[in-house]
């Protein structure tokens, strides 16, 4: 390199701090009428000062650390946005799927759905505490997935799925024998919080429909000391009641929509039976379903899910029996790929599977309203914390009595996302079911 | 702060010899060292790729050599001392690289901001000769004083502080039309 000259030795040793005093005066001296020195200094200090600033961003990335650490055989720590050493290989779907239908959400999910039968039978009030039981019990088993050993079931593996347990109070939840374990405690709070609401809500409108059934039955039985084979009366203006010498079936029922009903079944001598919870539909039902989905992209990470994934909640209005529209919200992992790049202009490819919420307006399709069981189609228009998102489900639904419906539909979905001005879809398809009710 | 975060360079190269501590005591010392020796990677091969793979060895050979007895009064400078061979073995075995009088940065209007400069900056860093390239990277990225400089690069005081100051003004020279525009428009 070409040897640099005694203004410009002087004028980077002055930058330096260590020019003596006598060699500032005949710095400044030539800095005084020497424009070209002038110059060279102006220059040196932005040199120097974009470099100051760019030595304060050079850092290795998250995944570099993590690489290191990883060679030297450390533990890997949680870095959920950081850019992730790419995997090559596959994801297996059968064990994917089976680690979701194993998880604890959808076998609370599932054990709702059988409360919920139970709970048809008892009214709308005992449905939503039935709701409210399941997704505390959820709640208090979040951990999910944790191994358990001992109890008189010689259990030694417990993987969240929990076979519902029908007690004899019809309100028992879900067991594990006798087994001094977690969920036992959680199922005891459980239970012990749904008989206090069931006692000290529910039951003290019960004598207002005792008397109410006891009204009614006097007079089915003079009606029907009066009339042979089917008669209607009414009681007061939001109750009516038929009576019939063969039972009413659940569709017939259900083709009342939304429509004041009350049925009596006349199941011996002047003996009827006050089928439940018979006011007058307002259209409002509000649903639960779990989601068991695998990404369209071929995904090789693991979803980090956060309570309570792969579910949603939605309230629906019926605009005819048809047409539903409403709203819809859940949480749900959705696996991402993305380019971005680092302070250094290091482009990385980032794979991660975090978890969203998301929220939208839906709307719900039946063909066969009348039906029992009917082909449906389902859509949601929504977004997530990072951008939009789209569903759309068809399927089936069962229309067991008129307040409730379940359903069982194959599901698409997508996030729309952006990273760095470029736009990334994530697919996702898999199966929904859950339970709806009516009010 | 963590017990360890108290602990000086020296007793945390210490506590490596103890497995039970090892894992903590080195995630404590990269913590401290890890943006100096990335940075010299980074800016003296103009690499990313093969600096981030020279990165991760010079702190796996820190790592071999610290679990040993040894004792290390200086970690700092004895990870340098592990980069640079690292670096200077990458260089060997790499294709020499351009000479100023073989290449010209092609001119273009620029889009003033701090970013374009440091990549222009960074482009004629590249077009030093290694030696000078090192010094600069010491003294601006590391900070380190032209005494340290000499002693990591195995030369006087004297010849790292001209190092320095050469490659200093060799870059203002690289630079001098975009300079000269980017002052047109401040």
């Amino acid at each position: 390199m070409n040897t640099l000259n005694e203004y410009s030795a002087l004028l980077y040793t002055f930058l330096d701090g260590d020019l003596a005093p006598e060699q500032e005066i005949r710095l400044f001296a030539a800095l005084s009428h020497d424009d070209d020195l002038r110059n060279e200094l102006k220059d040196a200090l932005l040199i120097n000062r974009t470099i100051a600033d760019d030595s304060g961003t050079l850092f290795p990335s998250a995944a570099s650390d993590e690489a290191l650490f990883a060679r030297l055989g450390f533990m890997a720590k949680e870095t959920p946005l950081a850019p992730v050493p790419l995997v090559e290989g596959t994801s297996n779907l059968a064990s994917n799927l089976t680690s979701r239908i194993t998880s604890p959400m959808t076998a609370q999910t599932l054990t709702f759905g059988v409360r919920l039968w139970n709970g048809v039978k008892r009214g709308g009030t005992m449905l939503l505490v039935a709701l409210l039981a399941s997704l505390l019990t959820a709640w208090l088993l979040r951990s999910g997935n944790t191994n358990y050993n001992g109890g008189n079931e010689s259990l030694s593996t417990f993987n969240g799925f929990l076979p519902p347990i029908r007690s004899d109070d019809g309100w028992g939840v879900s067991g594990l024998g006798t087994s001094p374990q977690p969920f036992i405690l959680a199922d005891t709070v459980v239970r012990t919080i749904t008989r206090t609401i069931v006692r000290n809500v529910v039951q003290e409108t019960m004598p207002q429909k005792k008397q109410e059934a006891m009204q009614l039955d006097s007079d089915v039985a003079i009606n029907t000391s009066q009339t042979q084979g089917s008669s209607t009366f009414s009681q007061e203006k939001s109750y009516s009641a038929t009576i019939q010498p063969s039972t009413t079936t659940p569709h017939e029922a259900s083709s009342n929509f939304a429509q004041p009903s009350n049925q009596v079944t006349n199941q011996s001598s002047n003996q009827a039976t006050k089928q439940p919870s018979n006011q007058a539909l307002t259209g409002i039902s509000v649903s639960v379903r779990g989601l068991i989905g695998r990404s369209l992209i071929w995904a090789t990470l693991p979803a980090k899910e956060q309570f309570p994934s792969n579910l949603a909640v939605g309230a629906m209005y019926a605009l005819s029996p048809q047409h539903s529209v409403g709203v819809e919200a859940g949480q749900e992992a959705y696996f991402q790929r993305f380019f971005t790049r680092d302070a250094n202009e290091v482009e990385y490819r980032v794979e991660q599977h975090p978890t969203f919420l998301w929220a939208g307006l839906a709307y719900r399709f039946t063909l066969l309203p009348e039906s029992a069981l009917s082909p449906f189609a389902h859509i949601v228009a929504g977004a997530t914390e990072i951008g939009g998102m789209g569903r759309g489900m068809v399927g089936f639904s069962y229309t067991p009595d008129t307040r409730t419906m379940l359903f069982l539909g194959a599901e698409l979905s997508s996030l729309l996302y952006q990273s760095e001005g470029a736009w990334y879809l994530s697919p996702k398809a898999g199966v929904s079911y859950g339970v709806s009710v009516r009010f | 702060m963590t017990e360890f975060a108290r602990l000086s360079d020296e007793a945390l190269s210490t506590l490596l010899h103890d497995e039970s501590k090892r894992e903590t005591a080195f995630r404590e010392l990269y913590g401290r060292h890890k943006q100096r020796i990335y940075a010299y990677c980074v800016r003296v091969l103009g690499d990313s790729a093969a600096a981030e793979d020279i990165f991760q060895e010079t702190f796996v050979r820190f790592f071999d050599a610290a679990k040993t007895d040894r004792t290390m009064t200086n970690v700092a400078a004895f990870l340098l001392r592990i980069a640079r061979n690292l670096c200077l073995n990458h260089k060997r075995d790499s294709k020499p690289t351009l000479t100023l009088e073989d290449y010209d940065i092609p001119y273009k209007p620029l889009e003033y901001g701090s970013s374009e400069l440091l990549r222009l900056i960074t482009t004629a860093l590249e077009l030093l000769d290694y030696d000078h390239r090192e010094a600069f990277v010491l003294r601006k990225y590391d900070g380190m004083s032209f005494l340290e400089i000499a002693e990591i690069t195995n030369t006087t005081e004297t010849n790292a502080r001209s190092r320095v100051h050469r490659a200093q003004a060799k870059i203002r020279e690289i630079l001098a039309p975009y300079l000269a525009d980017i002052d047109q428009h401040l």
